[in-house]
């Protein structure tokens, strides 16, 4: 359970997951999405899988990744997303909260 | 696709409901008729209706040989869904068995104190609770191709994930809502959902197959 939690605590592999929602994607199809380099996202999708939340399939050099979420996982995504466990704390909260000085 | 120990299991409980509902017929001076309250109680049922628990648990089992014949895998796919079918065949046999004991000892006059529509409520409640744990796994469950009409690992996955969430908040509802309706409304309502979800899923799945598949 700490490894799914700890999977989607982070907004990167968050929007991985959501970006797999759509259709299987392979690890250079991926990487267009997300500004950070390939050794970075290899270690969020290592994560994951250890985490159990995508399956990786090779054919030839080629690694794709599918969703593998239960209905309880899916719904813990929706939730963190909504909520935005992980990101930034926006200015307004900030203000709120004091925590700008 | 069924976990061998599970089948025999329930085999045997099937043959012990069967065994035990002939002995309780061979008792009766009229063997059509049963006395569902106990003897000298006014409630007559005729004695086909102390069979449907055994029959309920050879059609689930039936189903499961269907599901078994129409897809195929790799043996490290087939084992997963092995054990799935397997835990549900079970679970299906120990409520029916329960259920039939309850009936039996009913009919004897025994358990005349336990209310049948408070355990009605307990059976859905554990029911949907099962409901609950399986949908939720379900979508984590390997892919198999099929006899008619194959789904490619993409649709099977999209597939997958609505029967899920389907049977997810079909147990929450057998587990929570049920309790809250009145004993005639359980049967025809429990009997309506199921229907419509399996009609549902069926839908689903033909969706699927016809829509675009991105899989490369």
């Amino acid at each position: 359970m700490n490894m799914i939690f700890k999977a989607l605590s982070d907004p990167t592999r968050r929007q991985i997951l959501q970006l797999l929602r759509k259709r299987p994607m392979n690890a250079g199809e991926l990487a267009e999405h997300f500004p950070i380099a390939k050794s970075t996202l290899s270690a969020h999708f290592a994560i994951l899988r250890e985490a159990n939340l995508i399956e990786a399939n090779k054919t030839g050099t080629v690694i794709t990744y599918m969703l593998k979420v239960s209905v309880l996982e899916e719904a813990l995504l929706t939730f963190a997303e909504t909520v935005g466990i992980g990101l930034p704390v926006s200015e307004p909260l900030k203000k709120a909260t004091g925590k700008a000085r | 696709m069924i976990n061998r120990k599970a089948l025999w299991i329930s085999i045997l409980l099937v043959l012990a409901m069967i065994a035990a509902t002939l002995w309780r017929l061979s008792l009766l001076p009229d063997w059509q008729h049963v006395p569902a309250e106990g003897p000298g109680n006014g409630r007559i049922i005729p004695a086909f209706v102390m069979f449907v628990p055994p029959l309920g648990v050879l059609f689930a089992m039936g189903m499961l040989f269907a599901r078994q014949w129409l897809r195929s895998g790799p043996a490290e796919a087939v084992r997963p869904w092995r054990l799935y079918n397997g835990l549900t065949l079970v679970f299906v046999t120990v409520m029916m068995t329960l259920a039939q004991a309850f009936n039996l000892a009913r009919s004897l006059g025994a358990l005349q104190s336990v209310d049948r529509l408070t355990l009605a409520h307990v059976i859905f409640v554990v029911t949907g609770i099962f409901m609950m744990v399986t949908g939720n796994s379900l979508p984590k469950m390997p892919w198999l191709t099929a006899r008619f009409r194959p789904l490619d690992p993409w649709q099977w996955n999209q597939h997958l994930r609505f029967a899920g969430k389907l049977t997810f908040v079909l147990g929450l509802f057998f587990a929570v809502g049920m309790p809250l309706l009145p004993f005639n409304m359980v049967v025809p309502v429990a009997i309506g959902l199921s229907i419509a979800t399996g009609a549902a899923s069926f839908w689903h799945r033909a969706k699927v197959r016809r829509g675009p598949s991105p899989q490369p």
